[in-house]
């Protein structure tokens, strides 16, 4: 099964570009980070939540909206998010749960879980369930690098029988200070050409950030600036898909205790 | 006060002591001049222009002149920094700022003080530069004289086997090229540093006459020029020959611009306003006077040009007074056929501008302004894409441009309109984010209507308008010896052009990454993929064309390695792939070594190549920057199969007098041109030989 519009695919974070786009980096990462890959839980170091919401391409029907929670647990950390994508005609629906261990100083592994179903009202109802891996490996002290599999046994639809599609992800993040940032990932989709998913997030004050990037398998730029104060952050973003115009995005991000810094200091291993 | 002279004392003493070591190495060494990305930028000029080379060498005169008689730093305005290439418009600002606040520099070694010069921008610009106390304006003016240094240089080429062009035609018995195969190049000029330059050149292409015929003149093209900086209240006077360069090249540019390239922050087009003209090009520069006058922060230019231009001339006898009109220029400056001196020098060109500048201490803003006036009306082809060319028998264009800096962000841009009031603008920032990483954006919008005639912005389309879109790039250092450089170009036109029957789009990807461990070893590998929507058979329906998307893609690895202090190796190999998943794909292959021996205690010096290329087709060519007789570029475009095989040699016969010896040689073992072109020999096998000579005094 396809995508609904190829742009908005809610398996994969390929049209969801904005949230997950700090994975691979120490200082900038938060709560949205590991639906990029499940083992970049393991720089948690304090519960955090978050809430965002996009209207693709300005259509009602086309309406995102994720949420997520992370919380340290021993050497490790737990994460949960749930996803809606869809209108009254089709709805989609992902819940995950993931779980990433240090190994280490220098490398972390985690897994992911995810319940999928979609619904049709009055023709189809259907779901599935698919595992993610991660792994992340700090090569250098400003340098990391990462793998992540989604879906590697090619999980089924139980009545469609419409076969997810598995995805593969080499990528790549380099923390030139605590302020700036840039990664990138090559993904490979099965049956798709490969695409290049490349962003950078640039902290030019403690309360304020920028963050921008570009996804090749369509063309499509993203960009966003956060706010962030009192243990709370607000992103705004924005992507445009050459075709099919501009999505906006709202991004709320919790972590308690954090009186000012756009994301928590991170204790460095 | 005191703190800060004794903590700079300091500080210099200390970079004195750490940078000594190296420095003293590097004077035995003197620094190369060359630059890879130059040539890259060169390779990609070629492209845009139609495999057409470049003839303005004024970046290769000014670094050859600074090499002999390097620049003061402490003397250096903005634009006389601008003139190096490889700084950033960040870097430039960093060093005014530091010598505004600290005063003048004590000492060469004091560049690593500067925010933003690192060890490999101070490498570069170490061999043109140099630490003075200024000297008072008095003082300049008697050494402008006598001080400076007279430059005789003579080149001649020649093709070996002669082109079709010079065989007898067998209906007319005569061949339809009436000159000699020789190309000759005559250029005189005297220069002090960079306040007073006066000289003159003279040109003649293969195939055209000499004293003779055509040509009772002598040559087919001559340029003069005298060019004064800094004598006061005149901060530049230009007489005869010189280029004009405003803003940000929306409205009008003549010198030489980088389009884009692994060097991510040359997006801002800076440079002289003014510019002397020295180069064999025959079109693109002004003919009359210039001046700019300045005291303190403000400066108003003035300009004033009248220029012959070839151009195909169209006429209408059926009127009882014949009508003239201009349908295209004609700029390669070739006059060897009948139809060829038909089209040259008949457009008259008036060129009338000016600008007006304020500076302050951390930017600029400047008003601009031209306009045009021909003898005989232009009118464009009548193509659908031509809708909005230029016609007529006037034209001007207005603009307003800036830049700003502020701690690690340098912003800048343009915004313009023409006589219709249609507009374009552009605008971009460079951000030191870090010292490992720099960002860089630009946005232009320029409307389908719009229309400057020597504009040279930083665009995708060659004609300048008809373009939205924005540039992204980023430079990281990572480690000590790695760079990446990458950037994405997203982009619209919104209306026709040549090749593409409806609005289009494209987008532009490069990733570069280059490992310099030391003065020894560079390796560098480059990702670069091209997408745009053009016209292509696959894409018809139903009997009419629209445009669909066509990817060229390309990898380069390049390493150079010195081997010893007088052998350096150079080797390439390039891959390019062309409509991959389209029908009729091409690819392409290229690699060649380059053994490049420049011995210490020697005067002469030399290099040579073996190069293999491969390819489909035109489409998947391959362009590849040549060493070539000083000042002059060599940039072949490679398709089909074949060898290719050169060999310079440059030698020093004494203090005042240089040689230069170039014998090159392709041979294509594809498929062979039929020969039809005048300019194609038939054969096998194509030779060229240059020889040049200087002679300073």
């Amino acid at each position: 099964m396809r995508s609904l519009v190829f742009a908005q695919p809610l398996r994969q974070p390929l049209s969801v570009l904005y949230p997950p786009s700090s994975a691979y980096s120490l200082y900038q990462h938060d709560v949205f980070s590991f639906m990029s890959n499940p083992a970049s839980l393991a720089f948690t170091r304090k519960f955090s939540a978050g809430v965002y919401g996009e209207r693709r391409f300005l259509l009602a029907e086309l309406g995102v909206c994720h949420m997520a929670a992370a919380m340290p647990i021993g050497s490790g950390a737990m994460g949960t998010h749930v996803r809606y994508a869809g209108f009254s005609g089709y709805q989609e629906t992902s819940l995950g749960i993931a779980y990433s261990r240090r190994l280490g100083e220098k490398a972390a592994v985690g897994l992911q879980f995810n319940h999928v179903n979609f619904r049709v009202p009055g023709l189809v109802r259907d779901a599935a369930v698919f595992a993610e891996l991660g792994a992340l490996l700090r090569v250098a002290p400003k340098l990391i690098i990462g793998l992540h599999v989604q879906n590697p046994a090619g999980g089924l639809f139980a009545k469609t029988e419409a076969r997810l599609p598995s995805t593969f992800k080499l990528g790549m993040g380099f923390d030139a200070s605590e302020k700036f940032h840039i990664n990138a990932e090559l993904l490979k989709e099965s049956d798709l050409p490969v695409a290049l998913l490349a962003a950078f997030q640039y902290q030019f004050h403690q309360r304020f950030f920028i963050r921008a990037g570009i996804n090749t398998a369509v063309g499509s730029g993203f960009a966003g600036f956060g706010l962030a104060w009192s243990g709370l952050r607000v992103d705004v973003t924005g992507s445009l898909h050459p075709q099919l115009g501009f999505t906006p995005g709202l991004m709320l991000v919790s972590f308690p205790g954090n009186k000012s810094a756009v994301t928590p200091k991170v204790v460095q291993p | 006060m005191l703190r800060l002279i004794f903590f700079r004392w300091a500080c210099w003493l200390l970079l004195v002591v750490i940078g000594s070591s190296t420095y003293r190495l590097k004077a035995q060494n003197p620094a190369q001049p060359a630059d890879p990305l130059y040539a890259t930028q060169l390779e990609q000029i070629t492209e845009s222009l139609g495999d057409v080379q470049p003839e303005d060498d004024h970046n290769a005169q000014s670094l050859d002149h600074y090499l002999r008689t390097p620049l003061n730093l402490n003397a250096a305005d903005e634009a006389a920094l601008s003139e190096f290439f490889f700084l950033s418009p960040l870097q430039i600002r960093q060093l005014l700022d530091y010598r505004s606040l600290l005063g003048e520099l004590l000492s060469i070694y004091e560049l690593q003080a500067v925010p933003g010069w690192d060890p490999a921008i101070i490498g570069k610009i170490r061999p043109y530069v140099v630490v003075q106390q200024t000297a008072g304006m008095l003082e300049q003016f008697r050494t402008r004289l006598k001080g400076g240094t007279h430059q005789l240089l003579a080149r001649v080429s020649q093709a070996l086997q002669p082109s079709e062009g010079f065989r007898a035609d067998p209906l007319t018995g005569e061949p339809a090229y009436k000159g000699s195969p020789q190309r000759l190049f005559l250029r005189y000029g005297y220069q002090y540093k960079h306040l007073l330059q006066y000289g003159f050149a003279a040109e003649k292409d293969a195939g055209e006459e000499l004293f003779r015929g055509s040509q009772r003149k002598g040559f087919d093209f001559y340029t003069a020029h005298l060019f004064i900086r800094d004598l006061g209240f005149v901060h530049t006077l230009a007489l005869g020959d010189f280029t004009v360069n405003m803003g940000q090249g929306l409205m009008h540019w003549q010198g030489l611009a980088f389009r884009k390239s692994a060097e991510i922050t040359a997006v801002k087009r800076q440079g002289l306003l003014l510019r002397p003209y020295r180069s064999a090009g025959e079109f693109n520069f002004h003919r009359g006077v210039g001046i700019r006058l300045g005291r303190q922060r403000t400066s108003i230019t003035a300009f004033a040009s009248l220029r012959h231009l070839d151009a195909n001339r169209e006429s209408d006898t059926l009127l009882e007074t014949e009508r003239f009109w201009v349908t295209s220029f004609q700029q390669s400056g070739l006059h060897r056929t009948p139809s060829e001196l038909a089209d040259k020098g008949v457009q008259r060109q008036w060129t009338f501008g000016g600008n007006l500048s304020r500076s302050f201490r951390q930017g600029h803003v400047g008003l601009n302004a031209v306009r045009y006036v021909f003898g005989t009306p232009v009118q464009s082809n009548p193509a659908p894409y031509n809708r909005y060319a230029f016609s007529g028998k006037d034209w001007s264009n207005y603009s307003f441009d800036f830049s700003y800096t502020r701690r690690n962000v340098h912003v800048f841009g343009e915004l313009a309109a023409d006589a219709g009031f249609h507009a374009a603008g552009i605008a971009g920032c460079v951000l030191s984010v870090d010292a490992a990483a720099d960002l860089c954006f630009l946005y232009r919008n320029i409307a389908p209507q719009y229309r400057a005639l020597y504009a040279n912005a930083f665009t995708e389309n060659s004609s300048r308008s008809n373009e939205r879109g924005i540039y992204s790039g980023v430079s990281i250092r990572p480690a000590s010896g790695w760079r990446i450089d990458a950037y994405v170009d997203l982009y619209r036109f919104p209306w026709l052009r040549y090749q593409a029957s409806a609005p289009s789009s494209g987008v532009d990807y490069l990733a570069q990454m280059t490992y310099r461990p030391d003065k020894k070893l560079e390796l560098v590998l480059r990702y670069r993929t091209e997408t745009k929507q053009e016209n292509r058979p696959e894409f018809y329906v139903d009997g009419s064309t629209a445009p669909g998307p066509v990817t060229r893609q390309g990898l380069r690895w390049h390493m150079q390695y010195r081997l010893s202090a007088s052998l350096t190796l150079r080797q390439r190999l390039e891959l390019v792939w062309f409509n991959r998943r389209g029908l009729n794909p091409q690819d392409g292959f290229l690699s060649f070594m380059d053994f490049i021996y420049k011995p210490m205690q020697l005067p002469i010096s030399g290099n040579i190549r073996l190069q293999y290329f491969e390819s489909d087709g035109y489409d998947s060519r391959i362009y590849a920057y040549e060493n070539d007789v000083l000042f002059n570029y060599s940039i072949p475009v490679y398709y089909n199969k074949g060898y290719r095989f050169y060999l310079n040699v440059n030698g020093d016969l004494s203090r005042k007098m240089s040689f230069w010896l170039r014998v090159a040689t392709t041979r294509n073992t594809g498929n062979q041109g039929s020969g039809a072109r005048l300019n194609d020999p038939d054969g096998s096998w194509k030779s060229d030989l240059s020889f040049q000579v200087r002679y300073l005094f």
